[in-house]
């Protein structure tokens, strides 16, 4: 013990003042470089909060889905019905969903009355859909698309939203009323 | 300059007795011709504290301001964040301030710092995603130089070197709310320290110290309710460290008594002359704060280890501090009082990371019990005959960095050369393919649709004087479309608890703006923390809803609502009472996590919401925590069901307002035919009701009980006389 404490207070360890300097500084400059990361960087991971609110898929459906909306820049007409100018087109998008691995949706139809006006094979993200029913296979679920309502005359009619599997099946996912003018 | 403290370094050269009090080397022990190269080094070595300090503000410099005068390519938009940021920045240039004209969490310094910064080279969408932080991080720099110099008063040069660079690139989160408070809480101790000394100036310094803190406020109001607690904690710390002796004591009591008094004075001038009104600042201010806890707490997911672990360590750190302590020490952090009152607000600011315990708040809220341990590692002012003994905290805090993080990526040596490298090669000015260019950014595709068609449509449907209206929290479609986002609540999720609400109808009734954009949950917009806008903020939903008429849905979710005040006169709200299971009885939820608030409704037709009047009871700890997750479980006819998180104020009555079905239906509610209203999926009844308490994380409170008092199907509808039992609302 004594001779540590000997070693301890030897004449040699004060000429060594430049010590803390030298390695405090110094090991703080060589960690400047290294490429480590930094404690506050927020993962990925982190960024999406986990508890959005959740659904369940119909018991017994094998498509789901919704028209959510239409892109239409004109003013409302207020009866409550789409309105429309004969020869224009309408954007409508939603999304449609399987709810089994094996018959995915591979086509999404808009009908007026009886006569298949358009249809769309592309389909988007739609992570807040796959993120309600916690289903991962949904994520890819959204559509939009443009119709062209070439021939339609005006008179009132039945537009009707449908979503196919690739199996065949279909599901209506809405149906509206569509009024064309002259 | 400083001069270095005497006793410490006057000469640098291996084998001197550099910082060695026992052995002082004079100016006159100097060797006669000591060349002009170790004197410059000497000279640096004396002054490594402003040197680091000085290159600190020059690497911040380059990493923000050395940024391509091209165009910024700017990722996904962040529709919550930097929308309000973005709209702190562009209302600078309109004139609007926080705390004057709209609340937030955040205050007018705060709001002018990003506000300059983003103005460096004109003021453009571009110029503020470039240099918003400018000011901001280099507050941050300055704050922590003064922060060393306070507490490391005493200690050679190069410790403050080692403790202002390792707190700056290793250790802080950069937020200037921490490094305010901090620098306060720094400030405080400082005079409260000299105040026991003779002949200080007890009334000009009490004036001195109030005059930072009541400031602090106008930075954030959480900044300033840390800084004056942290006064409080300093003044207790005194108090229990000279319990025994009556002098200093009243030095004390005065000292803190004349500090209080002035902090009250600058308070109400700061009130008085933000808003003409002494109390309405403050009234806001306090509001803000005081409804954070219940309405904005998050889980604490993958941060548990960081955050017990530092706390650990710390209490270690403080716990050998106090064993160790010298109540003559010159540096203040070797003082009881320091180690006391320091460890007590440590603890005080961990609130931040326990209430909202995502990523950045932990780190926000650990940041202050990292920066005051280092300060105890810095170890003894004093030199004793082992120099490198000494040092031994200073090598233990550089382990724990190695061991435990890494730099700041912006001011990582081979970052700031890339930085000054494409700061100096030929620019390009267009926008990289795949990104479209709007005001000096170039954005994606996406963000660039949204934001264009909105803006357009605003731009030529609306007077550029007007104000425009944003639900929930888009505000960046005002930016954009160079228009004031009107409200006085900044984003309507900030307005929480009745005063802000009320806040924020009554601007909105004040400014009437004519144009309100809306984007729908799930479609355009998302709910904050998983609830939906309507359940979040129903009040303003409502009024929006009874005020304004679907004008265009200009994207796939994206409405432009016109105000229509005849719609207001027409609209109404019919209650229809529900069946429930027991009435205003307290249903106790110690031992149960779930609760059947009725099993047997019958949902009147049309009926377009779920209103459930309750009142849930917690421990008195959830002050210090915070509440469990609460979640409304709607059951359907058609066999589905839907389960919406909600948030209520503990132990107080209120109301929880739900839409049973796709939240995205309830853009239909603008238009102005009500028959367009339950149009578009599936409508099926409710059934059945209840409500589920779930653990947050392992800091959240269980509530003790529930009770349910109503429970109403809500019918929304235009009319033009409103019928008997109609609950005509203020909405």
């Amino acid at each position: 013990m004594l001779q540590f404490r000997r070693f301890l207070h030897h004449p040699y360890w004060r000429g060594l003042s430049w010590f803390g300097p030298v390695i405090g500084l110094g090991g703080l400059i060589f960690l400047l470089f290294l490429n480590r990361t930094n404690w506050l960087v927020v993962p990925i991971t982190q960024q999406t909060p986990s508890n959005s609110p959740q659904f369940q898929v119909p018991h017994g459906k094998l498509i789901i889905g919704n028209l959510d909306g239409m892109f239409d820049s004109r003013l409302p007409d207020g009866t409550g019905v789409i309105t429309i100018q004969a020869g224009a087109s309408i954007r409508l998008f939603g999304w449609a969903a399987s709810t089994s691995d094996a018959t995915p949706i591979k086509q999404i139809s808009v009908w007026v009355n009886d006569t298949m006006v358009g249809k769309e094979t592309h389909f988007f993200e739609r992570p807040d859909v796959a993120s309600a029913y916690r289903r991962a296979d949904f994520a890819m679920s959204g559509w939009e698309t443009e119709v062209r309502l070439k021939g339609v005359t005006a008179g009132t009619y039945r537009l009707s939203v449908q979503a196919v599997a690739t199996d065949g099946k279909t599901a209506i996912l809405s149906q509206l009323r569509l009024v064309v003018m002259p | 300059m400083k001069p270095s403290p005497a006793g410490t370094t006057t000469a640098f050269h291996s084998g001197s007795a550099m910082d060695d009090q026992s052995q002082p080397i004079t100016s006159a022990d100097q060797p006669q011709r000591r060349s002009s190269l170790v004197m410059t080094l000497t000279w640096i070595y004396d002054r490594l504290d402003f040197v680091v300090g000085i290159l600190l503000v020059a690497g911040i410099s380059i990493a923000i301001l050395a940024i391509p005068r091209a165009p910024i390519v700017v990722g996904a938009i962040n529709f919550i964040d930097q929308s309000w940021l973005l709209d702190l920045v562009f209302k600078t240039r309109q004139g609007v301030w926080l705390g004057r004209d709209v609340a937030f969490t955040y205050g007018p310094i705060a709001q002018l710092l990003w506000g300059l910064s983003s103005r460096i080279h004109g003021l453009s969408l571009g110029s503020a995603f470039k240099y918003v932080e400018f000011l901001p991080f280099l507050y941050v720099v300055i704050a922590d130089i003064a922060l060393a110099f306070l507490l490391l008063r005493g200690h050679p040069a190069w410790k403050r070197a080692f403790y202002i660079l390792a707190l700056v690139v290793f250790w802080q989160y950069f937020d200037f709310r921490v490094s305010t408070a901090l620098l306060l809480f720094a400030m405080s101790l400082y005079h409260f320290d000299k105040v026991l000394t003779p002949g200080n100036k007890t009334l000009w310094r009490s004036v001195l110290v109030a005059l930072p803190l009541a400031a602090s406020f106008l930075v954030s109001t959480d900044t300033g309710v840390y800084a004056v607690i942290g006064l409080g904690l300093v003044a207790g710390s005194q108090l229990i460290c000279f319990r025994a002796e009556r002098l200093a004591l009243k030095k004390i009591l005065q000292f803190a008594f004349l500090t209080g008094a002035f902090l009250a004075v600058w308070m109400f001038l700061i009130g008085a002359l933000i808003t003409r009104s002494s109390t309405r600042f403050w009234t806001i201010s306090l509001a803000n704060i005081e409804n954070y806890r219940w309405s904005v707490a998050f889980p604490m997911v993958r941060m548990k280890a960081q955050f017990v672990s530092t706390f650990i360590v710390s209490g270690v750190i403080a716990i050998l501090a106090w064993i160790w302590r010298d109540p003559g020490a010159r540096s203040i952090s070797r003082k009881p009082v320091f180690i006391l009152s320091a460890t007590a607000f440590s603890s005080l600011f961990l609130q931040s990371s326990i209430v909202r315990a995502d990523w950045g708040h932990v780190a926000f809220g650990l940041s202050p019990a990292i920066a005051l341990s280092a300060v105890i590692l810095m170890g003894s002012e004093k030199r004793s005959r082992i120099p490198w003994w000494d040092d031994g905290p200073v090598f233990l805090a550089l382990v724990m960095t190695a061991l435990f993080t890494g730099p700041t990526p912006m001011l990582v040596p081979k970052t700031l050369a890339a930085d000054i490298q494409r700061y100096r090669a030929p620019e390009t000015h267009t926008c990289p393919s795949n990104t479209f260019y709007l005001d000096g950014a170039c954005l994606s595709s996406r963000d660039f649709s949204q934001l264009n068609a909105v803006s357009n449509y605003i731009d030529s449907h609306s007077a550029p004087s007007d104000s425009v209206f944003i639900f929930p929290y888009e505000n960046v479609y005002a930016v954009t479309a160079k228009r004031v986002a009107a409200g006085g609540v900044l984003q309507n999720y900030a307005a929480m608890g009745n005063v802000l609400i009320q806040h924020q109808i009554a601007s909105l009734e004040a400014q009437k703006p004519p144009l309100a954009i809306y984007s729908a949950d799930g479609l355009a917009s998302g709910p904050v923390d998983g609830v939906p806008n309507l359940t979040r903020t129903p009040e303003i939903w409502l009024y929006l809803q009874a005020h304004y008429r679907t004008e265009s849905q200009v994207r796939a979710g994206v409405l432009v609502l016109r105000r229509d005040d005849t719609r207001h006169n027409n609209w109404a709200m019919d209650s229809t009472e529900l069946p429930i299971n027991s009435v205003s009885r307290p249903i106790d939820l110690r031992h149960a996590d779930e609760v059947t608030v009725s099993d047997h409704i019958l949902w009147p037709a049309d009926a377009d919401l779920l209103k459930i009047s309750l009142l849930l009871d917690y421990p008195l700890s959830w002050h210090l925590r915070k509440p469990w997750q609460l979640l409304v479980e709607v059951h359907r006819a058609d066999g589905t069901e839907k389960i919406v998180p909600a948030i209520v104020p503990p132990g107080r009555l209120s109301e929880i307002w739900i839409y049973p079905w796709m939240e995205q239906q309830l853009k239909n509610y603008f238009s102005s035919s009500t028959a367009e209203w339950r149009l578009n999926g599936s409508r099926s009844p409710v059934t059945e009701l209840r409500i589920k308490v779930k653990r947050m994380d392992w800091i959240s409170v269980r509530p003790l009980n529930i009770r349910i008092d109503k429970l109403q199907a809500v019918k929304l509808s235009l009319r033009s006389t409103p019928s008997a039992g109609t609950d005509v609302s203020t909405y």
